[in-house]
C-alpha cells in the first residue's frame, strides 16, 4: 500500500446517537467548507454539504452557483455507530478511497474515530474501465485541486 | 514538493496511467509509449512532470533509462488528507461544544 491509513480520534461530550446525528443530519452547520470545498476549485463558494441518509446515498456539496459536487457515497449506516463512505477525490466508486467513522459510547460521552483507508486507487488500484479515466479526476477534492488546476497547463 | 504537485501530475488522466504502469513494473519510455497509446515525446514529458512531483525516477540502464515509481512521492497528499480530517473533526467537536453551551 502506498499511502498509510489516516486515523484520527476525538472525544465529545454526547451520547454517541447524538454524535452521529451531528455528524450527519448537521454536517452543513459545521464542515468547514472554507478552504474544504471543491466549490472553491472552480471559484464559487460551497454553500452547504447535506449527507444522505441511507447505504449508496451521496455526500453532496451545493456551491452558491446552484452547482452540485458529490465527495462520496454512503457504503454503511448504523445510526449511533457506524458511518461508512467512499471519498472519490475525483476517482470512480470502485477505485475511491473510504472513509470509516465509529462512535464509541464512554460513560457521559462519545469517542468518534474516523480511518481513512485503502488508497490503492492512488496507484495499483483496481483498475475501472479504461473509459472512466477521462472522467475521472473532474472532482478531485477542494482545496487541493484548486491548487493543483492553478499550477497545471 | 507539495500534495498539490502530486495532485497535478496525477490530474492528468494519460499521466496516472503511466504512474499506474511504473508502479506495476518499471520500464523503459519505450515500452511506456506503446503502452501508453500517445508519441514517444509526450511521455516523456508526462514522465517530467511525475519526475518533478517526486513520483518517478530514471535510472541508466546501457544506453537508456528505466523509470520506477516512486511512491513516498504520495506522501505529501497524505499529510494534506491527515490535516483535512484533523480540521474537520476539530470542527465537528466544536459544533457538539456550541451546541452544549446553547443548552440544545
Amino acid at each position: 500500500m502506498a499511502i498509510e491509513d489516516v486515523v484520527k480520534e476525538i472525544v465529545v461530550e454526547a451520547t454517541a446517537e447524538h454524535a452521529f446525528k451531528v455528524f450527519t443530519d448537521k454536517i452543513g452547520a459545521w464542515w468547514p467548507l472554507k478552504g474544504h470545498s471543491v466549490s472553491e476549485s472552480v471559484g464559487a463558494k460551497g454553500l452547504t454539504v447535506e449527507i444522505e441518509p441511507f447505504v449508496g446515498g451521496e455526500i453532496v456539496e451545493t456551491s452558491d452557483a446552484g452547482k452540485k459536487y458529490v465527495w462520496g457515497r454512503i457504503r454503511d449506516w448504523q445510526p449511533g455507530e457506524r458511518l461508512k463512505f467512499s471519498w472519490l477525490m475525483g476517482l470512480e466508486e470502485a477505485e475511491a478511497s473510504e472513509v470509516e467513522v465509529t462512535f464509541a459510547q464512554e460513560g457521559q460521552k462519545c469517542r468518534v474515530t474516523l480511518v481513512h483507508r485503502n488508497w490503492d486507487g492512488y496507484g495499483e488500484g483496481a483498475r475501472a474501465k479504461r473509459d472512466n479515466y477521462n472522467k475521472g479526476w473532474d472532482l478531485v477534492f477542494g482545496q487541493c485541486f484548486m491548487a493543483a488546476s492553478a499550477e497545471a497547463e | 514538493m507539495t500534495y498539490q504537485d502530486s495532485l497535478t501530475a496525477l490530474a492528468d488522466p494519460t499521466r496516472r496511467s503511466i504512474f499506474e504502469a511504473l508502479v506495476r513494473e518499471s520500464q523503459p519510455v519505450g515500452a511506456l509509449t506503446m503502452a501508453a497509446g500517445v508519441s514517444r515525446p509526450a511521455v516523456s514529458q508526462h514522465l517530467k512532470v511525475l519526475k518533478e512531483a517526486g513520483l518517478v525516477v530514471a535510472k541508466p540502464m546501457g544506453t537508456s533509462n528505466i523509470y520506477y515509481a516512486q511512491q513516498q512521492g504520495l506522501e505529501p497528499l497524505r499529510r494534506y488528507l491527515d490535516e483535512l480530517w484533523e480540521d474537520v473533526l476539530g470542527a465537528f467537536a466544536e459544533e457538539i461544544e456550541r451546541e452544549n453551551k446553547d443548552g440544545d
